[in-house]
């Protein structure tokens, strides 16, 4: 029973992913990403209870903070940048909507094809954690490089941190709460910088393409 | 240690402090260097406690690295090193206490102060480490807080030039050189604690001891700058600020020769051919090193190659005592490197004060070029009796420590000539001859220097002179009281550096007295010598009281060539001064020189010119550097400036990784002995390392 509903948490995921890739708006791409941790923060209770039948509180302690954090509060910043920034609400990608879900798809594929092989520290509590792990690492990634804009590269940042954070419950029971705590201020002041960051280039420059930047390079 | 830690802790709140109080300069600037200052004081008593008590203390804390530890220890070999950098601290910091006040035109901004603390720091960490890891921390520290005191005056693109080339050099050494040392040495221990490095590489395996000496000589010959290695010096000490060259010049070069015999006490008795090498690049490092000096023109630089001259004198004294101990002549280790050490704490000393005189010059004058100087004696007479100190000392004359110490040396060569076998005995006979040839060159540049800047009449009257303010004359007079007192009180000197050999000590056992045997003459030689100071000092005291203000001389100038009403362009030049020896030397030198040709009974007004060369550096750094510069020149299109191609190429990194991973697994353990993974080690601990074994067991299973 918990298995399946793992299964059925992280293959949500990996679809989401796939969403974030197709979504044009980008409040659109934001909510996703919000759904995305939500769904996420479920797991780590799930896995706890997997583990044993009374789970510590630092399972609840982790999914409480992922989401006020990755749920509420970094959307909510995002989608104020998003608002007070009066940006055009478009994606602008550098590959096209299509092109990117099928490369998506194929990193899925890819991904899953390429977790049998990899040596693990322990043993993964249902054979689908590692490999969504590791394609939403490489959806974030393909995000960060093909999306024009600040804040749709502040989006790739945040994916890559959900596979990280899938792939960290490997190591669920051995990784201390702190750690992870730690980890999830580390992303919540990285954010809070770049939104104040995608603030100014934006009222410096009157758009938030980060391509245009290549103006400040050694030449 | 409890003066070294005291000495550390006192830097490191010095530093913080200055910092805070960085918005009023000077506030901030006093207050860094009197805590240098004192953490100067803690170190000169520290050193000198453990050379009496003559036993090594160690003190070990707490070390938030996953490798190495916070070791500390301070034997013999520390402490007299130790004494080196606490001498030229103590001098250096309270000369810098007046010397921004208007130099140069530029204020301190509030980064003096904490770098020049965090330098010294920085050095008491490199002589006192008992552990690898921090025993490089402290070097790199070292070198890279010098780097910025080295540019401090970064608006000067010379200025820039210089540390660039002290920061390239400094770590094209220690990446080439002292990094490889020391892994190997972990490699072989398997802890990074330096306690085990001794007898990790036993006598039987030549090859190693050769490799990883040649290595030492290359890695830390970079800092204390032997001949081939040695170009970073006159590139970088004088364009830095004059208490920084004094620093570097004084004790930082000197953490070179530091590692050079820590890693000789590391390892056994090294083949002759070893010591032979270090000898020809001594001698090499010696005679060029001063010949060079006497083509500069600019008294800073040429102090920098003097630098590089003594560096080649330590190395002659070391390269004898390595011979003697693969010969077996153990009183011939403990005479040279006695004579070696003794050099090293006079010339930080000497070439301290030297730089600081310098610095005085250029502060009180505005340029450091000799041929413009001139008749300072006169202006500015504490300044001149400080150089005058400073170059009687560094000729190795008496009644001053320089003697004291190349006496030392030539002791120890005049040994070896003696108890050497005669097929051996002819190396450290030339080796007597080039520090004699070392010696003679050396009055030639000083008395040149001292006499074109502070005698005669100022060759350009146009440039204005100050006077020294007190704690620049009060930062140099502390150095050459050292000096003086380093000469007289040399029976002390002598019986602890006897202790500072304790590191040699199982090849010297019984023998350390030869030392103190071999330099007795010394104490006989001062002894009258300290007397006839002390006459002649109460006779011009004497004198000053009878018949205050009578001038001593006639009318014509003193460098007047006999001319009865001279001009000031009738004075020798400096480098007319120099020709002499240059000429004979020009087959070796090749200095560049353009002279009008006299053909007629009237010749035309003419220009004559003569520039003296670097060879290593025209020769081989400056082709090589710009070939490079080419060669990365192509790969400047990788740099486009667009951040998701920058991207990229991070993914496409780690994709590589992770497909060799995933094909061939060459990062982790094989998964049949159970092994885990090394990714799961970090941050977890030996718990999660075990329950991941267990984990991966299961899997197999």
């Amino acid at each position: 029973m918990l298995r399946s509903v793992m299964d059925s948490i992280l293959i949500l995921a990996a679809l989401l992913n796939l969403a974030m890739l197709a979504t044009s708006r980008m409040a659109a791409c934001i909510r996703t990403f919000a759904v995305q941790s939500l769904l996420l923060a479920l797991l780590p209770v799930a896995v706890g209870f997997s583990h044993d039948a009374a789970p510590g509180v630092h399972v609840f302690a982790i999914a409480a903070g992922t989401m006020g954090l990755k749920v509420l509060l970094i959307p909510w910043i995002l989608l104020r940048v998003l608002r007070s920034g009066e940006i055009h609400r478009e994606v602008e990608p550098f590959i096209g909507f299509t092109a990117s879900v099928l490369l998506g798809a194929l990193i899925i594929v890819a991904s899953f094809a390429f977790a049998d092989g990899m040596p693990l520290p322990s043993r993964a509590p249902t054979d689908l954690l590692v490999p969504v792990a590791v394609a939403t690492l490489f959806n974030g990634l393909l995000i960060l490089v093909s999306r024009a804009k600040a804040i749709t590269q502040v989006l790739g940042y945040l994916v890559v941190e959900n596979g990280v954070f899938v792939f960290g419950l490997l190591l669920l029971d051995q990784t201390p709460a702190l750690v992870e705590l730690g980890i999830l201020l580390d992303l919540f002041v990285g954010v809070f910088i770049m939104g104040i960051v995608v603030y100014h280039i934006r009222r410096e420059f009157d758009h938030m393409d980060t391509h245009l930047l290549d103006a400040l390079r050694e030449s | 240690m409890t003066h070294v830690s005291l000495a550390l802790a006192v830097l490191a709140s010095g530093a913080a402090a200055s910092l805070l109080a960085a918005k009023r300069r000077r506030t901030g600037l006093r207050i860094g260097m009197a805590a240098a200052g004192m953490a100067g004081v803690l170190c000169v008593l520290g050193g000198w406690n453990v050379l009496r008590g003559g036993e090594t203390t160690r003190l070990a804390a707490e070390w938030p690295l996953a490798l190495g530890g916070a070791r500390l220890a301070v034997d013999g070999l520390s402490a007299w090193f130790l004494l080196v950098i606490g001498a030229v601290g103590v001098g250096a910091s309270v000369y810098s206490w007046d010397y921004f006040d208007d130099a140069d035109g530029y204020g301190p901004n509030g980064a003096y102060a904490p770098l020049f603390c965090t330098l010294i720091a920085a050095m008491v960490l490199v002589v006192c480490a008992a552990d690898a890891v921090l025993f490089l921390v402290g070097w790199e520290l070292m070198s890279v807080s010098a780097f910025f005191l080295v540019g401090f005056h970064d608006q000067d693109g010379e200025a820039r030039r210089g540390a660039w080339t002290y920061l390239v050099a400094t770590h094209l050494g220690t990446a080439l050189g002292v990094v490889p040392v020391f892994a190997v040495f972990v490699a072989r221990t398997g802890g990074t604690s330096i306690d085990g490095f001794r007898g990790a590489v036993g006598a039987s395996e030549v090859a190693w001891c050769v490799v990883l000496f040649t290595l030492g000589v290359v890695g830390f010959g970079t800092k204390a700058g032997f001949m081939p290695f040695h170009v970073w010096l006159p590139a970088a000490h004088p364009v830095a600020p004059s208490p920084v060259s004094a620093l570097m010049s004084g004790a930082v070069i000197k953490t070179g020769i530091y590692g050079l015999l820590r890693l000789v006490s590391w390892l056994p008795d090294l083949p002759a051919g070893c010591a032979v090498g270090l000898m020809i690049v001594s001698l090499v490092t010696g005679v060029m090193g001063i010949l060079y000096a006497l083509g500069q023109r600019q008294v800073k630089r040429m102090l920098a190659y003097s630098s590089v001259e003594n560096i080649g004198i330590i190395g002659l004294a070391i390269s004898v005592a390595l011979l003697g101990r693969s010969l077996n002549r153990p009183e011939l280790v403990a005479v040279g490197l006695g004579g070696a050490l003794l050099h090293v704490l006079n010339h930080g000393l000497f070439k301290g004060l030297l730089f600081l005189s310098a610095g005085a010059v250029l502060h009180d004058t505005g340029t450091g070029d000799m041929e413009r100087l001139g008749g300072l004696a006169r202006r500015t007479p504490w300044n001149a009796l400080a150089f005058l100190v400073g170059a009687v000392a560094i000729c190795g004359l008496p009644p001053l420590n320089g003697f004291v110490s190349e006496f030392a040396i030539y002791t120890g060569i005049l040994q070896g000539v003696v108890r050497l076998p005669n097929s051996y005995a002819a190396l450290p006979a030339s080796c007597a001859a080039a520090l004699a040839l070392i010696g003679g060159l050396a009055l030639v540049a000083f008395s040149k220097t001292f006499s074109v800047m502070f005698l005669g009449a100022r060759r350009d009257p146009s440039l204005t002179v100050h006077d020294t303010p007190p704690f620049m004359l009060a930062g140099m007079l502390i150095l050459a009281a050292a000096c003086v007192t380093g000469a007289l009180g040399s029976g002390a000197l002598v019986a602890a550096v006897s202790a500072a050999l304790t590191p040699f000590a199982m090849e010297a056992s019984g023998k350390t007295d030869t030392i103190a045997v071999a330099l007795e003459p010394i104490g006989r030689l001062l002894r009258p010598l300290g007397v006839l100071i002390v006459v002649t000092i109460g006779l011009l005291v004497v004198r000053r009281r009878m018949a205050p203000g009578a001038a001593v001389g006639g009318a014509g100038g003193t460098w007047g060539c006999g001319y009865a009403f001279p001009a000031r362009t009738m004075q020798y030049t400096g480098s007319s001064y120099g020709w002499k020896v240059m000429r004979c030397f020009r087959f070796v030198l090749r200095p560049l020189r353009r002279a009008p040709s006299l053909s007629t009974c009237f010749p035309m007004p003419g220009r004559l010119s003569t520039v003296t060369r670097d060879f290593a550096h025209e020769r081989v750094y400056s082709p090589m550097f710009t070939w490079l510069a080419r060669l990365f020149e192509r790969l400047l299109p990788l740099q486009h400036g667009r951040i998701q191609l920058y991207l990229v190429y991070i993914v496409a990194t780690v994709l590589i990784v992770f497909l060799v991973e995933g094909w061939t697994a060459p990062f982790s353990a094989r998964p049949r002995n159970g092994a885990a993974m090394p990714g799961a080690a970090p941050s977890t601990g030996d718990d999660s390392i075990e329950r991941g074994a267990r984990g991966g067991m299961d899997q197999d299973g």
